[in-house]
C-alpha cells in the first residue's frame, strides 16, 4: 500500500515537473504596447527602433510584457488586428507606452546594460544584437547613450571603430570567433532584408530572446568568403534547426539563400521584419479551440468534372502579409498557405486567421514542408523526418493539401520551378492522405496523378502590377490554348493583389468557367486527367546552377 | 527578248521594287516605351535592333528581367517563307506557355506601305499543361513619320486582344542596354 502511494506520488511529481518543463505558463494579463511609425531609415528612425526591439526581446524573455503595433501599411498588416485579438480572446489589458524614455523606465530591469553599434558600419548592428541576446543588453547608437545611462544602464560593449573598414566576411568571422559558441544552435537569425539607408530588423526581439547569432552573410557563390562562413554556421546548427529572418536584398537571392539552407535540411521562417514573436510565442490557443478548416468536400468524396474550365486561386506568401486584411476577401474561393510553424511561434495569429475566415477561405499546408524550403535540395534522410513534422502540423491545422515550391533554378517569379521525379515520388510516399499537391510560385509544369491525388502546378501567376485587362486576356488565352475540357487552371495570387479586382477579372473570362475552392478543384482534377504528366528534366533551362 | 532580261522583268513583276527594298530608316536600335505600350509580363524592359540587308531583315530582341538579360535574333526574309529555329517572341512569362526544347517557326514577311511597315507572320508550337498547341502570330512593325518611333502591333491566334509595343529610336553610337 505504501509502495503504491509512493508510486502515485512519484508519478504526480513527474507529471507536474513535465508541465513546467514543456508547457507554456499562463501569459500575464497586464501588458504594455507601443506604436511604431514607418521610419526605419538608419539616419532617423532605426536607432531608436533597434533599441526598442532589443528591449522588447529582453522584456519578453520570461513574460509576455511588450507588444508593438505597426501601421496598417507595414508589410505585416496584422499587428493591430492581433492586438485586438489578445485583448478580446486572452483578456490582456495593454497600457500604451508613448516614448522610448518611458519604455526604458518600465523595462530597464530586464537589461543589464547596453551595446553601442556604429551606424556607418551596418553589420555592427547585427553583432550588437548577438551580444545583446547573450549579455542581456539593449543596442544603442552613440546618440542614445545618454538616454540609456539616464536609466542606469552600464556599457557592455562598444563596437565603434572595431569593424571600420572591414569586409562583411571579416566582421562576421570575428563575431563567429567571439560569440558563436555561446549562441542557440536550434535557431539562427539571418537578419538581412533591407540594407543600406533603410534597415528593418523588426524580428530582432525574437533573436535576442532566444540568444541567436545574427548575421547577413551571402549565399551567393560569387561571395565565396561570406558563403564559406554562412555554410559553417548552417553546418554547426542542430538537426531540425530553423533559420529565422530573410536573405540580404541586393546581395544574394532568395533562391540562393533558400536552396543553401535546404541542402542542410533546415527550415526557413521569414521575414526579417516579422514583429512580436517574443510576445506571440508565449501564448497557446485559447481553451477549447480546435482548427476546423472550411472543407467543401469530404476526403473520400468522388467528384466528376464536367466539360468546363475549373479555376482555383491560391495565395502562398504567408497569410500574415497582404491580401487577408484587404477588402474583398470572401468574395471568391481562395486557398491560403498557412505558415504551419506558427503553431509553435505564433498560435494566436493562426487562431485569429481562423476565426476571421469566411466560408470561401480554405487553408493549406506549406511551403514544401514544416517551413519554407526547396525540396529538390533536401537530403533524403532529412526529407522523411521533415515531412513527418509537416504532417503533424497539417493534422493540427486540419489541412488536406500540401503546397510545394522549389525556386532553386528559377529567376524570381519566372523560370524553372519544377520538381524532379524523385522529389514527386517522395511527396506521394510521405503524404498518402492528402487530397493532392500544388506546386510552383511562378508558373511551372510539374504535373502528375497517382491514385486520387493530383499534383498540379500553377498555370498562371498574377503579378500585382499587371493591368487587370491584361490579366483577363492572359487567362482567356490560357483557356483558348488548353482547349480540352475539363481544363484545370491553378492561379497563384501574389500577396499584394486586390481581391475585388479579381472579381472583375473573373466576370470577364470567356468560356464555361467555374471558380472552385482548391479541395473541389483537386477532386475534379483527379476525375479526368486532361493535363500531361511532366517532371523537371535534366536539360530544362535553369537560372541558378546551384552549388 | 533575251533570257536574263525576261527573268529580270518577271522578277520585277513578282516582287515590286518599292516593296522589296527596305527604307534605310528601319536600321537601328529602338528602346521600349512602357508608358505608351501594352504591359510586359516577366520582362522589365527591352530594346529591338533592326537591320535590313536585301530581303533579309534581322530583328534582335535585347530583353531584361531584373539582372537577367536575354538576346535573341530572328532573321526573316521578305521574299520567301523561312523556317526559324528557336524563334523568339515576347512571351508573357507568368503564363505556363513554354517554347519546346527544339522547334522551328514557319515565318513569312513582307514590306508594306511602300516600305513603311513590315509584316511578319509566324506559326510555331508551344508546350502547355495539356500537351502541345500551335500559335499563329501576326506582327506588324510600323515606322513613325520622321523615323524616330517604331510601333509593333502583335495579334495572336490564341488571344483576342492585340498587344501594342511602342519604341523610340536610340541615337547612333548609343551603346546602353535596356
Amino acid at each position: 500500500m505504501i509502495r503504491a502511494i509512493t508510486k502515485i506520488l512519484l508519478l504526480m511529481t513527474l507529471a507536474a515537473s513535465a508541465t513546467v518543463a514543456f508547457g507554456k505558463k499562463e501569459p500575464i494579463k497586464d501588458a504594455y504596447s507601443m506604436r511604431f511609425d514607418l521610419d526605419w531609415a538608419v539616419a532617423s528612425g532605426l536607432p531608436e527602433k533597434a533599441m526598442l526591439v532589443s528591449l522588447q526581446g529582453l522584456a519578453n524573455r520570461d513574460d509576455a510584457q511588450l507588444y508593438i503595433i505597426h501601421p496598417p501599411d507595414f508589410q505585416w498588416e496584422i499587428t493591430e488586428p492581433l492586438y485586438d485579438f489578445y485583448k478580446r480572446k486572452h483578456g490582456v489589458t495593454f497600457t500604451e507606452i508613448k516614448t522610448a524614455d518611458a519604455a526604458l523606465a518600465r523595462f530597464k530591469d530586464a537589461a543589464k546594460g547596453y551595446v553601442v553599434w556604429d551606424p556607418s558600419v551596418g553589420p555592427s548592428l547585427n553583432v550588437a544584437f548577438t551580444i545583446a541576446g547573450l549579455e542581456d543588453g539593449v543596442v544603442v547608437t552613440e546618440a542614445l547613450i545618454p538616454l540609456v545611462e539616464k536609466h542606469g544602464l552600464k556599457p557592455i560593449d562598444d563596437l565603434r571603430g572595431r569593424y571600420t573598414g572591414q569586409s562583411y566576411a571579416e566582421i562576421y568571422a570575428d563575431a563567429i570567433d567571439r560569440y558563436w559558441h555561446r549562441c542557440n544552435r536550434d535557431k539562427i537569425m539571418l537578419m538581412g532584408g533591407h540594407r543600406g539607408r533603410v534597415m528593418m530588423p523588426a524580428m530582432a526581439d525574437w533573436g535576442i530572446r532566444e540568444r541567436m547569432f545574427f548575421h547577413e552573410l551571402s549565399a551567393d557563390p560569387e561571395e565565396a568568403d561570406e558563403l564559406a562562413l554562412n555554410r559553417r554556421l548552417l553546418g554547426d546548427l542542430n538537426v531540425g534547426a530553423t533559420v529565422f529572418g530573410w536573405h540580404p536584398y541586393g546581395v544574394d537571392t532568395e533562391e540562393q539563400s533558400t536552396m543553401l539552407l535546404s541542402m542542410y535540411g533546415l527550415k526557413m521562417e521569414g521575414l526579417h521584419n516579422l514583429p512580436n514573436l517574443s510576445y506571440n510565442c508565449q501564448f497557446e490557443f485559447t481553451p477549447g479551440f480546435k482548427f476546423t478548416n472550411n472543407h467543401h468536400v469530404a476526403k473520400d468524396a468522388v467528384l466528376v468534372a464536367e466539360e468546363k474550365v475549373y479555376i482555383t486561386f491560391i495565395q502562398s506568401d504567408s497569410i500574415g502579409i497582404g491580401v487577408w486584411t484587404k477588402p474583398g476577401r470572401g468574395k471568391l474561393p481562395f486557398a491560403w498557405q498557412v505558415t504551419m510553424n506558427w503553431t509553435k511561434f505564433s498560435p494566436a495569429a493562426l487562431e485569429y486567421f481562423h476565426e476571421s475566415a469566411t466560408p470561401n477561405d480554405y487553408f493549406i499546408g506549406g511551403l514544401s514542408g514544416p517551413g519554407y524550403m526547396y525540396p529538390n535540395n533536401i537530403p533524403r534522410d532529412r526529407f522523411v523526418v521533415l515531412m513527418e513534422e509537416a504532417k503533424e502540423l497539417m493534422a493540427v491545422l486540419d489541412e488536406h493539401v500540401m503546397e510545394i515550391m522549389d525556386n532553386s533554378a528559377a529567376d524570381g517569379n519566372v523560370g524553372n520551378a519544377d520538381l524532379f521525379e524523385e522529389t514527386v515520388d517522395a511527396y506521394y510516399e510521405a503524404f498518402p492522405d492528402v487530397l493532392g499537391f500544388i506546386n510552383g510560385y511562378g508558373p511551372a509544369r510539374t504535373r502528375d496523378l497517382r491514385d486520387t491525388r493530383p499534383l498540379i502546378s500553377y498555370d498562371y501567376y498574377i503579378d500585382p502590377k499587371r493591368p487587370r485587362e491584361e490579366v483577363t486576356a492572359d487567362l482567356n488565352e490560357l483557356i483558348a490554348l488548353n482547349s480540352k475540357r475539363p481544363y484545370f487552371l491553378a492561379v497563384h495570387v501574389r500577396e499584394s493583389n486586390d481581391v475585388n479586382s479579381l472579381v472583375t477579372v473573373v466576370e470577364n473570362l470567356e468560356g464555361p468557367v467555374e471558380v472552385v475552392p482548391l479541395d473541389k478543384f483537386l477532386k475534379y482534377a483527379a476525375s479526368n486527367k486532361t493535363y500531361v504528366t511532366r517532371f523537371r528534366q535534366a536539360d530544362d533551362p535553369v537560372h541558378f546552377k546551384g552549388y | 527578248m533575251n533570257g536574263p532580261l525576261l527573268k529580270f522583268l518577271l522578277a520585277c513583276a513578282t516582287f515590286p521594287l518599292a516593296a522589296s527594298i527596305a527604307n534605310p530608316e528601319w536600321n537601328g536600335r529602338w528602346r521600349f516605351d512602357p508608358d505608351r505600350s501594352s504591359a510586359l509580363d516577366g520582362w522589365t524592359n527591352m530594346d529591338i535592333a533592326i537591320e535590313a540587308n536585301g530581303s533579309k531583315v534581322s530583328i534582335t530582341h535585347d530583353m531584361r528581367w531584373r539582372s537577367t538579360r536575354v538576346t535573341k535574333t530572328n532573321v526573316v526574309n521578305t521574299r520567301r517563307t523561312v523556317k526559324i529555329p528557336d524563334f523568339f517572341r515576347i512571351e508573357a512569362r507568368h503564363m505556363a506557355v513554354y517554347a519546346p526544347k527544339s522547334f522551328e517557326a514557319t515565318v513569312s514577311s513582307e514590306w508594306l506601305d511602300a516600305g513603311g511597315a513590315l509584316r511578319v507572320e509566324a506559326e510555331f508550337p508551344v508546350e502547355i499543361s495539356q500537351g502541345d498547341a500551335t500559335i499563329r502570330m501576326y506582327s506588324e512593325y510600323r515606322l513613325g513619320e520622321g523615323g524616330e518611333t517604331l510601333t509593333l502591333i502583335e495579334l495572336r491566334s490564341s488571344r483576342n486582344n492585340p498587344l501594342v509595343y511602342r519604341f523610340k529610336r536610340l541615337p547612333e553610337g548609343d551603346t546602353s542596354r535596356p
